[in-house]
């Protein structure tokens, strides 16, 4: 359960996000949606307790965030950034393999569970295939799928992905999404930065809307949708409808306005 | 719900046995064992390519030592080396002439030690540079922290305070005042690219060079106008028992220390927020590898000036043939450091012959196409 009361960031004496007041429990795949500057990434990045809130506090089970150590948040919170720069020639096995780096001794090797872990992280994410290769050579998609599993093999209840799906093509996407569905309806709290509202509307069973720096509205993916809130947030017309083959809702911007 | 103990049963199969359609055409499934072994290759480090890694340094370290004690003025046979240092070591075996036992235990012997605990200390010092400035490049005399560490020695020197501790607590000091200026000076320019990083080395290295050229025309007399020479020349010329004893503990510990994080290097590379979200304390994980490298590179200038290239050419070849994971990167880095540096004394003694030449001469011959090598190859693909 990560609950964010009041929480203010400035980053550079730039205010990025203000008042934002948010709950978010186990089992939930939570969209963060919103138009590009909205503070979506910066609203991740905090609560994986790489920003500290110039007001309000992130609460991971009634306790801030950053009063924890670095190694007992990585247990607690998995966080996938947008881009990672990948320049050593590491295998994708092995980059997968530093997601189990909170639950491993300094003094020990992996365990032989840490490489079930692992392996079972790469056939989540279909990147089996990828294991021995360098991640250097790597295409954008692969690579962020790499980055997934790497995430997947930290194995901690919560799981921060901020547009995992960006660089991936249609069938990925689906892919992708359906997995951190599984991973919320096993359990674990999952929030998802994402710019494809159909997409969203899909997966997620809560959507935060995000506009300058503030929270629009959050909730069930039909009580964020709605053409008031789209024309708060994105200043556009837009109508909200069921779509035919999925039955989730669909948005379609009509004009700026 | 939100526990690390009950998290992997309940979520970790999970999404792996929703999406059997997914991963079936990745090759998943159908790969079963064969998948499973190319999966532990390599990531796995087994055994016989940890052997490799470690025991080809090693190896040539071993050949390459017993070789640079028998070859000088006074040929001692490889034989007679390993009865000679047999002999040190309270295994009297063999017949060995006076002059032999003398050439090698008081001359040879201490010069190579010496060597090879500069080259370890200069080979992991390189690897975590690289590392923690993240770029391919870096290493202690090409970021100035050699050079930094050679004024502090000279300052030292001039101030008339040159003990037999001084000095290299000297040579530290200024190595960790330039690492932090080099540092500073990076993080100031993060994101103008890894290059910040080299042309503050550039920077540096002039200024440091202009500091001791400062000094060298103050000197108060030739001995040690002499004295300071040596710093700016790395040469292991006339190295004693004294600069084994004073360089093996600082080495050893320093190498050792730095080992215990090599796997908090490797996830560094992955930037510092996904360290950071991964369990690694970055903030201070950097500042102790920092003060490491500094104590590595101090330590090795206070024994042999200013040799460069050792820290650049050692890492790069074990990459080049066992790969970045650090917890073999250093190992094998400290070995062929060592023997990439007795190889390189061996070779300033004995190339030109009567004449010697400077053994940071020789790594520079070496090191500096190296380096220009490695520019070339990192514009066409990430190292």
């Amino acid at each position: 359960m990560i609950a964010l009361d009041g929480l203010r960031v400035g980053l550079d004496g730039t205010v990025i996000l203000d008042g934002v007041d948010l709950e978010v429990p186990a089992g939930r795949l939570m969209g963060l949606v919103g138009p590009n500057g909205a503070g979506k990434s910066t609203l991740l990045r905090t609560i994986a307790g790489l920003h500290r809130p110039a007001r309000g506090r992130v609460l991971l089970d009634g306790r801030p965030v950053h009063e924890r150590r670095p190694r007992e948040l990585a247990r607690a919170i998995a966080y996938l950034p947008q881009d990672t720069a990948l320049s050593f020639p590491f295998t994708a096995y092995q980059v997968t393999l530093m997601g189990r780096h909170p639950h491993v001794g300094r003094f020990a090797p992996e365990s032989a569970a840490d490489h079930r872990e692992a392996e079972r992280a790469m056939a989540a994410t279909g990147t089996t295939h990828l294991a021995g290769r360098s991640v250097a050579t790597l295409s954008g998609g692969e690579r962020q799928l790499v980055l997934l599993a790497k995430a997947l093999a930290q194995d901690a209840p919560v799981l921060l992905a901020d547009e995992p799906v960006s660089a991936l093509d249609l069938r990925h996407q689906l892919d992708v999404l359906r997995l951190l569905r599984a991973c919320a309806d096993a359990g674990r709290t999952v929030l998802v930065v994402l710019h494809d509202l159909n997409l969203a509307a899909r997966y997620c069973t809560e959507l935060a809307l995000l506009a300058g720096g503030r929270m629009v509205a959050a909730g069930e993916p039909a009580r964020v949708l709605t053409p008031e809130h789209l024309a708060r947030a994105y200043g556009v017309r837009a109508v909200v409808r069921p779509d035919d083959a999925t039955g989730s809702l669909t948005v379609t911007a009509l004009e700026n306005l | 719900m939100i526990d690390g103990t009950t998290g992997p049963q309940p979520t970790g199969p999970q999404p792996a046995e929703s999406q059997p359609a997914e991963s079936q055409p990745a090759g998943a499934a159908p790969a079963g064992p064969p998948g499973r072994r190319t999966a532990a290759a390599p990531g796995g480090r087994p055994r016989r390519r940890t052997a490799a890694a470690l025991g080809g340094p090693a190896a040539l370290l071993v050949v390459v030592s017993v070789a640079a004690i028998s070859l000088g003025p006074v040929p001692v046979p490889p034989g007679e080396v390993a009865a000679i240092l047999a002999g040190r070591l309270g295994l009297p075996v063999g017949e060995v002439t006076a002059q032999d036992a003398l050439v090698v235990g008081q001359i040879r012997l201490p010069r190579i030690l010496v060597a090879a605990l500069a080259g370890a200390a200069l080979g992991v010092a390189g690897a975590v540079m690289q590392a923690l400035f993240g770029n391919p490049l870096a290493e202690p005399g090409v970021t100035g922290v050699s050079a930094g560490a050679a004024v502090g020695a000279v300052l030292a020197i001039t101030s008339g305070a040159a003990g037999t501790l001084v000095l290299p607590a000297a040579a530290f000091a200024g190595a960790l005042l330039t690492v932090a200026a080099v540092y500073a000076i990076g993080a100031f320019g993060r994101g103008r690219g890894p290059a910040t990083v080299l042309l503050a080395g550039i920077a540096l290295n002039a200024l440091l060079g202009a500091v001791v050229s400062a000094l060298v025309a103050n000197a108060p007399d030739e001995q040690s106008l002499r004295g300071i020479v040596f710093w700016l020349q790395g040469d292991l010329d006339a190295r004693t028992w004294e600069h084994v004893r004073l360089a093996a503990l600082p080495v050893l510990a320093g190498v050792a220390a730095t080992l215990v994080f090599s796997r908090d290097l490797n996830v560094l590379l992955l930037g510092d927020d996904a360290a950071r979200t991964s369990g690694v304390d970055v903030a201070r994980t950097r500042h102790v590898l920092l003060v490491l490298a500094s104590l590595l590179t101090g330590v090795a200038v206070a024994v042999g000036g200013v040799i460069g290239f050792v820290g650049l050419v050692a890492p790069h070849v074990i990459r080049l043939t066992a790969g970045p994971d650090h917890r073999l990167l250093l190992p094998a880095s400290a070995l062929l450091g060592a023997a990439f540096l007795v190889l390189a004394d061996t070779a300033a003694r004995m190339l030109l012959a009567p004449v010697t030449l400077q053994t940071g001469v020789v790594t520079a011959f070496v090191g500096a196409p190296v380096f220009l090598l490695l520019v070339l190859w990192s514009r066409r693909r990430a190292l």
